[in-house]
């Protein structure tokens, strides 16, 4: 079977285009980065001199993880209940799941302003109920960033889990039952673990997406809420820049690289990516 | 059915209950902009207050009459049905190639396929930006696309990758024995099965492409996209016109999706 | 199954060949056209009086199309003139901008035999960028906190949290705060450039804590002060005047005023350039000026614009010789020189 030759021929469309798009205008901007106009590692040897931006960088890369963290022990169980549904009540269900991607990131932050504010709908009724006295402090903090990035990033795991999910074998369950094991055992034991590409994709794509955040972070958080995104931005566009900004994106993309390494040595992303083959 | 393999004991009704209460928080936790946007639209306020004091129907008069914001809705839904098309053909035969494939080096490529959505998205616009002015690609709808795609190609695959994760080749196998050729039983075995998979990457591909702000920002010229009009609009003057953009693409997406689940009903009666 | 799914796929097909049609179309109707200029600007809501008061009279009265674009975007005039595919002919500078546009050549110089320079403000007749818009960083105050007479009328008062309780807001940029901190300091105003930035921080240092909202967006601080989320902050004045006129009990303290301005330029290789001074001349017109003050609290550079104005109008413009007096002009030459390592510190001193 030459099955081989053929499945590296579909990769060139994508590559073709990742690589003309894509790697060609990320490598001019970064050898901005060690080229301005000469080379020079003044840019690299600022980052790592000067603290804020390891820092700033540290604190990202926390937020993006806890982020996902949430997002994965709010997500699973719900798409579990989706996967577990019939197709009317899932469709319905998956409705209430898409309809806040369409709703802009701007607007999505700004109704976190009016929900939160200090005379913002939740602490009127906090208020209302005599649960507090005053009004609380939840905007302009580091948990309201967090809600209003959960809130954004929640239907990019549970998507990938519930489609993959979707697709786990009901007879490997029931086979399991028929075998004697109680429902416990058979979702720890069988479900879990082949649901596990869709918990690696989630965690992965929500991770990531929560690191180039910086229009939700910089309306929503305090002052040490700054991430990484909004300095290379400033940098771009209020100080020019280029050549530094670029730096930092380097830096920022190969800490994501050795996370994800990482990442790869406790769930084995390999295997996943190589193919499992079921017996 | 799930439900009666888990869910099949009395203790198991208790969990199934649980089950059921904390998704519902969930999911009325992922929809509070609606309640919030919806009624703001409504406001008879200029600047956004909650709850309204009272009620009028003047910011939807004014997005759909007016056609700075009506051209981009247009060229927004354009651009995003032409990327979603594009990258859900590319990130699909990527992922096939991924998953089944056995050639070297496939660890960069996964690395590659992913870095699109890593590097800060104002890092690419102006990479893309520099690069696209000497192709003189800027103000162009293919541009745009291109530019939508690279970004929007790493979700199809990621979610593709999955679906074909927990797709068992002994089916596929199973139909070359029984005669059918790479094609057909692509077709008639695998893609059925991996449909799920493929659906969401399309549909994720579209909302980024939709949503996208900062490289179109670049790259989009005279011509504005939807969110590029919102960001111009929020930065400065906050005014209900934006609740009522987003509350009307909200009713939309409602609609879309409940008429591809009656045609497929139907197409489903009819054929089954 | 079989016919449905081909069923979808012709649909789909359809779909597709009649959008790409679609968009063929519309873009074939972007073929460029002589009598034109592309005006590059902040865009947005202004967008619509930009083109009441100066584009559609202009078209009028020349034939020359005005279409606008925005947002104001540095990065994106670098990469226009160094690729020299240039999209804008004229686009607006906020000050700093301007300054360095200029060092780097990217803007034409200006035909002063098209645009009227003797009714111009000095500071805004450049040889390469034109006044545009005066606006000032003021304090603004919720009157229902603070009466009028009994309100913070000074930086110091700011800083002064004991005789002026109350909530609090600074912008996040160290943009107008350095100065302003130096000034709750006690420094002349005339002593202010160049900015001891050591001073500034720890004078910084002492208003921080009580901080309630770092605000980031033009049109937060007025939200901010409708919404009772603070009781003063630091706002661009046009925000303030725009919500007064809604009918929020707020109210704008002119004294230590920063004052900025914000230009036009020719972009340098733009398409269109004579009918470029054209429009700018345009729009120098006082008259013109008087009606788009109306709209805007941000008056141009004309010097006979006063005559035009009524005294409620002439009262908060930011030039209104009352308010010019106390106000601080800001020195774009030491920002230009110094933006980034303030920048820099800016962010380590939020983070500590």
């Amino acid at each position: 079977m030459a099955t081989k030759d053929l499945h590296i021929y579909l990769l060139l469309p994508s590559l073709g285009l990742l690589i003309i798009f894509f790697v060609v205008p990320m490598l001019r901007i970064f050898g901005l980065s060690f080229f301005d106009p000469v080379f020079t590692l003044k840019h690299y040897l600022r980052i790592f001199q000067i603290e804020v931006y390891l820092q700033v960088l540290f604190r990202t890369l926390i937020v993006a993880l806890i982020v996902a963290g949430v997002c994965l022990i709010l997500g699973y169980p719900v798409s579990y209940l989706l996967a577990a549904q019939p197709p009317k009540v899932c469709n319905i269900l998956l409705i209430l799941v898409l309809i806040p991607l369409w709703t802009s990131v701007l607007v999505r932050t700004y109704s976190w302003m009016v929900l939160l504010g200090r005379e913002g709908l939740l602490n009127q009724i906090l208020l209302y109920l005599n649960l507090i006295s005053k009004p609380m402090t939840l905007l302009y903090t580091s948990k309201a960033v967090i809600l209003g990035m959960v809130q954004i990033l929640l239907p990019f795991m549970i998507l990938p889990l519930f489609s993959t999910m979707k697709g786990i074998d009901r007879n490997l369950l029931k086979a399991a039952q028929s075998l004697g094991a109680g429902p416990m055992q058979t979702f720890l034991r069988v479900f879990l673990p082949l649901s596990l590409p869709g918990v690696a994709a989630g965690f992965i794509l929500v991770f990531i997406l929560s690191l180039g955040f910086f229009i939700t972070p910089a309306l929503l958080g305090g002052r040490k809420d700054i991430l990484i995104s909004m300095l290379i931005e400033t940098q771009v566009r209020e100080l020019l820049n280029w050549g530094f900004a670029a730096a930092l994106s380097l830096i920022l993309l190969l800490s994501t690289i050795v996370i994800l390494a990482i990442f790869n040595r406790f769930v084995g992303l390999d295997r996943l990516v190589s193919g499992i083959k079921f017996s | 059915m799930i439900n009666k393999v888990f869910l099949s004991s009395r203790l198991n009704s208790f969990r199934s209950t649980l089950l059921w209460v904390f998704s519902g928080i969930v999911l009325f936790y992922m929809a509070i902009p609606l309640f919030i946007i919806l009624p703001i639209s409504f406001s008879s306020s200029s600047y956004m207050e909650f709850p309204p004091r009272s009620f009028s129907i003047q910011w939807y008069s004014k997005y759909f009459s007016d056609p700075s914001w009506t051209r981009p809705t247009l060229l927004s839904f354009q651009l995003g049905i032409v990327t979603m098309l594009f990258a859900t053909i590319l990130g699909t035969l990527a992922a096939l190639a991924m998953i089944r494939g056995k050639f070297p080096g496939k660890r960069s490529f996964q690395i590659l396929f992913l870095s699109p959505m890593i590097v800060p998205v104002i890092i690419i616009s102006i990479a893309t930006y520099n690069f696209f002015a000497k192709l003189k690609l800027i103000e162009n709808f293919w541009g745009l696309v291109l530019g939508h795609s690279v970004v929007a190609v790493p979700f199809v695959f990621i979610n593709v990758s999955a679906a074909l994760m927990n797709f068992d080749i002994t089916l596929e196998k199973a139909a070359y024995s029984l005669g059918a050729n790479r094609l057909q039983a692509f077709l008639k075995v695998t893609f059925p099965l991996i449909r799920p998979g493929i659906l969401t990457g399309a549909l994720f591909a579209f909302i980024v492409s939709f949503d996208e702000l900062i490289i179109t920002m670049f790259i989009s010229g005279t011509r504005h996209t939807l969110p590029v009009r919102m960001w111009m609009d929020l930065w400065l003057e906050i005014d209900p016109t934006i609740a009522a953009v987003s509350s009307f693409l909200m009713l939309l997406s409602i609609a879309a999706i409940l008429s591809a689940e009656w045609i497929r009903r139907r197409a489903e009666q009819r054929y089954a | 199954m079989e016919r449905y799914s081909l069923m979808k796929k012709k649909f789909w097909l359809l779909f597709l060949l009649g959008t790409v049609f679609f968009v063929f179309s519309s873009i074939n109707s972007m073929a460029a056209e002589d009598k034109i200029i592309v005006f590059n600007s902040s865009g947005g809501a202004l967008d619509a009086a930009q083109r009441k008061v100066f584009s559609d009279p202009f078209e009028k009265e020349t034939g020359i199309k005005v279409i606008h674009t925005a947002p104001v975007n540095f990065a994106k005039l670098k990469a226009m003139v160094e690729s020299g595919n240039v999209e804008w002919d004229i686009t607006e500078l906020p000050p700093r901008d301007m300054v360095r546009a200029v060092r780097l050549g990217y803007l034409e110089p200006l035909d002063y035999t098209i645009i009227n320079k003797a009714d111009l403000i000095p500071e805004a007749a450049l040889p390469y960028a034109i006044g545009g818009g005066f606006y000032s960083t003021i304090l603004a105050y919720n009157t229902k906190k603070f009466s009028k007479g009994k309100h913070p009328q000074s930086w110091a008062d700011f800083w002064n949290v004991n005789k002026f309780p109350g909530r609090r807001s600074l912008r996040n940029s160290p943009a107008d705060n350095l100065e302003i901190a130096l000034l709750a300091d006690g420094v002349p105003k005339d002593k202010i450039y160049p900015i001891d930035v050591d001073r500034a921080f720890r004078s910084l240092d002492k208003i921080k804590p009580h901080i309630a909202v770092w605000w980031s967006v033009g049109a937060q601080p007025a939200q901010l002060l409708t919404d009772n989320e603070v009781d003063l902050t630091t706002s661009w004045n046009g925000r303030i005047t725009d919500i007064q006129r809604k009918g929020a009990p707020v109210e704008i303290e002119w004294n230590e005023a920063i004052l900025s301005l914000s230009y036009y330029g020719v972009v340098k290789g733009a398409k269109h350039k004579t009918n470029a001074m054209k429009y700018l001349a345009f729009r120098q017109r006082p008259d013109r000026q008087a009606e788009w003050v109306k709209a805007l609290p941000y008056p141009g550079a004309s010097i006979s614009l006063y005559k035009y104005l009524t005294p409620e109008l002439a009262k908060i413009m930011p030039t209104y010789p009352e308010n010019l007096k106390k106000a601080i002009k800001v020195n774009n030459e030491w920002w230009l020189e110094n933006a980034d390592r303030v920048q820099e510190k800016w962010n380590a001193w939020m983070l500590k």
